[in-house]
Parts: C-alpha cells; sequence; structure tokens
C-alpha cells in the first residue's frame, strides 16, 4: 500500500537531497586529482569538514521543523478507501487527490490505488481545519472516466496527543465507470490486428502476438508517458499478466510426451486396438477412438494423433479401406477426450490456471460428459461410415499383425516403464494438487525433471528439440495483449453486451458462453479466443446472480475444446490429420471435412448444454 | 521423351498417373523416374507447432512403400522405373530431380487442390498446372 505524504513534511526533508549532491561533486573530485599523499590527506580533510556541516545543518533542519511543528498543531486525517469498478472488483493505480476547502492538497508522492483497488494515505493539515472544513476526494484512471468529487462528510475523530495534534479518520468507498478513451480503441485495435495476422497466417503467429505486445507496451512508454489516455498497460502489469503456470505446465508435458514418444507406446497401442478387435472393423473404429481419446485426457491431443495415424493408415489399407473412416473419428476422440482433464487441451490449462481449478474439480465436472460424448461420437461414427466399413477386406488378422508388430514394436521397454512410473506419479501429484496448494505446473515439472533424470536423456537435446519455444512464447505475448484489451475495458464491454443479452439469466449466460466459443472455435484459433474470454467469464462470475458455483468456467472448456472438432482448421488435431492423410493421397476438402464432423460437434455441444444446465446447475 | 518425371502419392488419381507414365515410358523409350516428397510443413501451422522431423521419419516409411508399390507396376509392363523420395517442399524437390535426371515431362494425378489452397484461397488446380510448369521448367500433364 503506497502511502502519500502532504506537504508539510517536505520542508523537513529538503535539505537532504541537496547536500547528498553536494557529496556526490566532492567524490568525484576525489577521484580525479589523487596525485599524492598530501593532496590524499588534504581532500580527506575537506571531506570530513563537508561531513560535519551536513551533519550540523541536518540537526538544525530536524531542530526547525519539530520547533515548527511543535508550534502549529496539526489536524491529520488518516484516510482509507476502496475504489472498485461497477462488477466491484478493485482497480488498481487509481489516481487519488485530496481537496481541502476546494484546494487540492499536494502530496509529496502520488496517491494510486494498490491491488485490489485499496488505497490509504495521511494528510497532515493546518489545525482547526477538521472536522468543519470540506473535505473532498477525486478519483482519475485512463479508460475510467473521472469522478466528480467525493465529500469526505462525518469526519471522525479518534484521538489528540498532548501537543494539540488531532487525528481524524475516514473511510472512503468509491464506484468507478468504464470510459470509452483512446487505450480502448488501441487495445481493441491491436487485438484484433492480431487476431487477423494469425487468422489469415500473415506473419506467424508467436511474432503476431509478439508485435502485439510490443505495441501495447511501446505506446505506454512514448505517447502514454506524455499523455495518459493513452498508457495502455504498465510493464509490471503486463509482466503479471504472464501466467507462468500455463508456461510451464505445458513446458513440463512437452517434456514428458517428448521421453514417452521414444518409446514407441503409441504406435503399439494403435496395434493393439488392430489386435483386440480381432478384425471387426466397427470394433476396431470404436477402440482406436476410445483409446485415442483416453490418451489425449493426458497427453497432448496433437502427439496423440501424430503418432497413432500412421499405424491407423497402414491397418487400413492392410484392410483395404479408406484410412480417413478411421483417422476423422480418431481426430474427434483426441479432441473430446482432451476437454476431459486441465492437462487435456491447452484451453483447459488457461481456464485451470485463470480460474484456481484443480485437475479433479475438471475431471469432477467434464469427465462424465465427456465419455458420454465419446461414446454418442462412437456409435455416430459407426453409423456414418457403415458403407466404408462393410467394404472391408479382412484377410488373415494374424498375418497382418505380425507384419505390423515388427514395425510397430515397444522401441525401449525399460524407457516405457520408467515412462509410465513417472507418468502415474505425476497424475497423482494432479489428483492431489488442490488439496496440496500446489498450482498444477509444479506437479508437471516435478514429473518431466524426474523422468529427465531417469531416464538418462540428454537435457539439452530435449530443451532444444522437444519443447516448442515458440508456442510458449506465442502464450507469454498472447497474455500480455488480452491484459491490454482487459485493461482499456474492451473486455468489460463485451462481458456487459454477454449480460445484457441474456437478460441477467444464468441459463442464457451457460448457453451463449458454451455455444459462442464453439462455434467460434470451429473456425479460429481457440487459444487466442479463450485467451480473450477468462477475463470475460471471470467478470460475469462476478455480477451474474448464480455464476459463483463458477458454471461458466465449465461452459467455456466444453465450447472451446469441443468446437475445434467442427471443422479442419479448428483444432490442431484435425490439421496434422488431414494433413498426414493428403501427404499420403488421401486428400479430404474444407467442406468434406465439416460434413463429417460439424453434426457429431453439434451433438455434443447440445449434450453439453443439457449437462450444464440439468445437471450441473 | 527422353526422361518422364511422375510425382506419386497414395491417392487413386496418383496411381492412374503411375501407370500412364509407365505407358508412356513404354512407348517411348523413356527412362522413368517416380518422386516422392516428404512436406511434413503442415506442422508448422499449428498452434502447439511441432517440427517437421516429427512426421517425417513415418511419411518416409510410407512414401517409400508407395514409391515401391509404383516401381511393380512399371515393372509389370516391363520398365525399370528409378524411385527417389526426398525431404522439403514439393515443388522444389520434384523441380531439382526433373534437372538432375534431365527430365522432360512431369506426370501428376490431380490431388485436387491443396490444404492451404482449399482453406485460404480456393484456387482451382488449372492455376497450379501453370504453377507447375512454371517452377519445373518442363511440360506437366495431369491425370484426372
Amino acid at each position: 500500500m503506497r502511502l502519500g505524504i502532504a506537504k508539510f513534511a517536505i520542508p523537513f526533508f529538503l535539505p537532504m537531497p541537496i547536500m547528498t549532491g553536494g557529496m556526490g561533486h566532492v567524490t568525484i573530485g576525489l577521484r580525479k586529482n589523487i596525485r599524492d599523499e598530501d593532496d590524499v590527506m588534504r581532500l580527506t580533510k575537506t571531506a570530513a569538514m563537508l561531513s560535519f556541516a551536513m551533519l550540523f545543518f541536518l540537526g538544525i533542519g530536524q531542530s526547525w521543523s519539530a520547533q515548527e511543528r511543535g508550534t502549529q498543531p496539526s489536524d491529520v486525517l488518516s484516510l482509507t478507501g476502496n475504489v472498485t469498478n461497477v462488477q466491484g472488483k478493485g482497480v488498481k493505480d487509481v489516481k487519488v487527490s485530496v481537496f481541502v476547502d476546494g484546494k487540492e492538497v499536494h502530496l509529496a508522492d502520488e496517491l494510486v490505488t494498490h491491488d485490489g483497488g485499496s488505497f490509504h494515505c495521511k494528510v497532515a493539515l493546518p489545525g482547526g481545519t477538521l472536522p468543519s472544513g470540506k473535505v473532498e476526494a477525486g478519483f482519475s484512471k485512463t479508460a475510467y472516466k473521472t469522478s466528480d468529487r467525493v465529500i469526505l462528510d462525518h469526519v471522525l475523530l479518534d484521538r489528540k496527543d498532548g501537543k494539540g495534534n488531532a487525528y481524524y479518520v475516514k473511510q472512503v468507498e468509491h464506484v468507478l465507470q468504464r470510459a470509452i478513451s483512446p487505450t480502448f480503441w488501441l487495445a481493441s485495435l491491436i487485438l484484433l490486428g492480431v487476431y487477423v495476422v494469425i487468422a489469415f497466417e500473415l506473419l506467424h503467429r508467436t511474432l503476431a502476438a509478439l508485435m502485439g505486445a510490443a505495441m501495447i507496451l511501446t505506446i505506454s512508454y512514448t505517447v502514454g508517458t506524455f499523455y495518459p489516455e493513452y498508457h495502455i498497460l504498465s510493464f509490471e502489469d503486463a509482466a503479471a499478466a504472464i501466467d507462468i503456470n500455463v508456461i510451464w505446465l505445458l513446458m513440463a508435458m512437452m517434456i514428458i510426451v517428448g521421453v514417452m514418444k521414444k518409446t514407441g507406446v503409441f504406435q503399439w497401442l494403435a496395434l493393439k486396438c488392430f489386435e483386440v478387435s480381432k478384425g471387426n472393423i466397427y470394433a476396431l473404429s470404436a477402440v482406436l477412438m476410445f483409446i485415442t481419446g483416453a490418451t489425449s485426457a493426458f497427453l497432448d491431443n496433437v502427439t496423440t494423433m501424430l503418432l497413432m495415424t500412421p499405424v491407423t493408415i497402414e491397418i487400413s489399407k492392410a484392410l483395404r479401406l479408406n484410412p480417413l473412416s478411421l483417422m476423422l473419428p480418431e481426430a474427434f476422440a483426441s479432441n473430446v477426450g482432451g476437454t476431459a482433464t486441465i492437462i487435456g487441451d491447452p484451453p483447459n490449462v488457461m481456464i485451470g490456471s485463470y480460474a484456481k481449478l484443480t485437475f479433479m474439480d475438471f475431471v469432477d465436472n467434464l469427465a462424465v460428459i465427456c465419455l458420454i460424448g465419446l461414446a454418442v461420437s462412437i456409435l455416430y461414427y459407426i453409423w456414418y461410415f457403415k458403407k466404408d466399413y462393410k467394404k472391408a477386406v479382412v484377410g488373415d488378422v494374424a498375418e497382418m499383425t505380425k507384419t505390423l508388430r515388427e514395425e510397430y514394436k515397444i522401441t525401449d521397454p525399460r524407457l516405457l516403464t520408467i515412462s509410465l512410473i513417472v507418468l502415474g506419479l505425476t497424475v497423482l501429484l494432479f489428483v492431489f494438487h488442490g488439496p496440496l496448494h500446489m498450482e498444477v505446473s509444479v506437479a508437471a515439472l516435478m514429473g518431466a525433471g524426474v523422468l529427465l533424470v531417469l531416464s538418462r536423456v540428454d537435457i539439452v537435446q530435449m530443451l532444444e528439440k522437444e519443447i516448442e519455444w515458440p508456442t510458449l512464447i506465442f502464450f507469454m505475448m498472447l497474455f500480455i495483449v488480452v491484459a491490454g484489451a482487459e485493461e482499456s475495458g474492451l473486455i468489460q464491454v463485451i462481458a456487459d453486451w454477454v449480460r445484457d443479452m441474456s437478460g441477467g439469466s444464468l441459463v442464457v449466460a451457460v448457453a451463449l458462453i458454451l455455444w459462442v466459443s464453439a462455434i467460434a472455435s470451429a473456425f479460429i484459433d481457440n487459444i487466442p479466443f479463450t485467451a480473450t474470454m477468462l477475463p470475460l467469464v471471470a467478470s460475469l462470475n462476478q455480477t451474474m446472480p448464480g455464476a459463483e458455483s463458477g458454471i461458466l468456467w465449465w461452459a467455456l472448456a466444453l465450447g472451446a475444446c469441443l468446437g475445434g472438432n467442427g471443422t479442419m482448421i479448428g483444432a490442431s488435431a484435425n490439421i496434422v490429420t488431414v494433413g498426414i492423410a493428403e501427404s499420403l493421397g488421401y486428400p479430404v476438402s474444407f467442406m468434406q471435412y465439416m460434413k463429417i464432423a460439424w453434426w457429431p460437434m453439434m451433438i455434443t455441444v447440445a449434450l453439453s448444454t443439457g449437462w450444464l444446465i440439468f445437471v450441473m446447475m | 521423351m527422353k526422361s518422364i518425371v511422375c510425382g506419386v502419392t497414395g491417392s487413386e488419381n496418383s496411381k492412374k498417373a503411375i501407370r500412364v507414365a509407365a505407358d508412356m515410358a513404354l512407348k517411348d523409350s523413356a527412362q522413368l523416374t517416380y518422386v516422392y516428397v516428404v512436406d511434413a510443413g503442415f506442422l508448422q501451422g499449428l498452434t502447439i507447432e511441432l517440427r517437421p522431423e516429427y512426421a517425417e521419419s513415418f511419411l518416409e516409411r510410407l512414401g517409400g512403400q508407395i514409391l515401391h508399390e509404383a516401381a511393380r507396376t512399371a515393372s509389370s509392363i516391363g520398365i525399370q522405373a528409378k524411385a527417389v523420395l526426398r525431404k522439403g517442399k514439393i515443388m522444389d524437390e520434384v523441380s531439382k530431380v526433373i534437372k538432375e535426371v534431365g527430365g522432360d515431362l512431369l506426370v501428376v494425378g490431380d490431388e485436387g487442390q491443396t490444404f492451404a489452397q482449399k482453406v485460404l484461397f480456393g484456387k482451382r488446380i488449372q492455376n497450379n498446372v501453370k504453377e507447375m510448369e512454371r517452377i519445373s521448367g518442363v511440360p506437366v500433364k495431369v491425370i484426372h
């Protein structure tokens, strides 16, 4: 909490900076002119004399100040308060001004609100000013309307000391209204620009986000330094906006997956699905989808698909089956499975970290609906591809398996054993990270560290090759861009609009968040979308009756993750699947993909709507 | 024709192209080269971006199988075809092979529009042929 000190205190401190400056000058002279011992002695004496002189003046200064204060009793007003926005959330960095009888009291330090919107200052006024004097406070901040002065009546006398000083206290609560300021337009334009550049791939997404963040900070510290209405975001707030929990969790999971994929376990799993189904194509499709979904709940969808699809293609070729009839349902299942846990999909990582939700919160609230969604998707795709499946030519399954087993086997059993044990222990830590008050990333970091030690994998190689640094930097920069939009009031405006649209109904708000997220995520990158929605949903949680249960977070998670299934560009797993298929001569058009995936996506989102409204509310 | 280069994938049209190229090579007594290019560039547009090498190893394996089948098709009509597997951007690598073997015709199956073209630009295959001819410097025959 910053303290404001009234101007009456300034004379007491004035001699200090003046004398410090003088000493600094002498010190420089000493360094320049030391030539011999006499010089040194002479200069030492001079320095000593100056020091005595400084102490003398200090003493006089203090004595004078004490006398001045002693002869003029003061009224000391202790002013504390909170400044919030209309949603009741504290607003930091609001400039607070104090006026007495219409004149502004000049404070030695600028008085601004701290985290949570609180402030505190002590104002020394000439004796007798209070309680009859008219004391007012003014509040101002970029992106907010400057309020009319608030009259601080009923100032309470706390105590009087022996010197006649009277101490008064006053508590102030103030609500600031948003204003459409230049920062609003600038932050909106930058956020929109980043979206457009990413959507049309005009620049690499990491570079787009980096440029957005750099522009926000540069504008804030160039134009914004001279014109506060252009100050979008402070450096400190930009640094604080980077959710390090998300970055560490993603990084640690990249390491774990990086080690695990060296074992050949993913390909082995796909082959096992073929063996288990014993030549029954319907069973093969169902088992492949289930295993892909289950794996994606704990490991990233893209890697899961990347490693499962080659085997799927080979199995399909052996069965003379169009590989797309197995690959596209697998991609769908990976997105559904990834929705079930906090580590399954990047939007969930972001939501969990922002809203302080635990691994078990996700499992408790989303696992069942994801299982239902997966089961329905399996049935849908078996029905959808039944004609293709009927055409499959099932030969000697044992012989086919034997051939594939040679190629897709566990390449390093020792490493696999270690990996599975460490992954199991990491998941155990995930389960208990809530009760342990431990951030989820700590569990993942521990798992990654132990796995690196036990597997004896080259750490430098792992850091260079397995960690996707551009992705992590993309997240960091994106957090800053969204923080700029939040600080400027853009997110608040959208949140207010959503609240107005819902008419205050939580059911409508849940449906709105879920469906808007789902449709948007089908066409645009769900990571920037989720990053933008986080503060918006947090704002709605504060103002929407009943939303404090956190149901809107689940609506966002289900919408952002499941919606990605709708089109080939909606999720990274889809792009990988389509890319591999196309590379091997099985192209699928945008509309073909939508025809295959759009309706099951709508079904899973509709099921989620029912789950949220009828089960969770 | 003295040297025919045929770019292959696993598609049905590519299989037709493999056969057409073999027939043309037989008719003209031309040298025949089948090329498969491993292009895992699609991994680089992802949010969780991955390096191409993650997909390259298995694409190499599956591409090798496609080339093997192509060579067998040519062999069935008495043509000994050369099989070349490369990594990189498809047209760049195919052009390099054409220069290396002194190719004077490129035969490819109609793969439709590429993924990026479909999503972003909606280009038709005809425009792509012109682009292929410009890059490769030889006539391009597309088999539908």
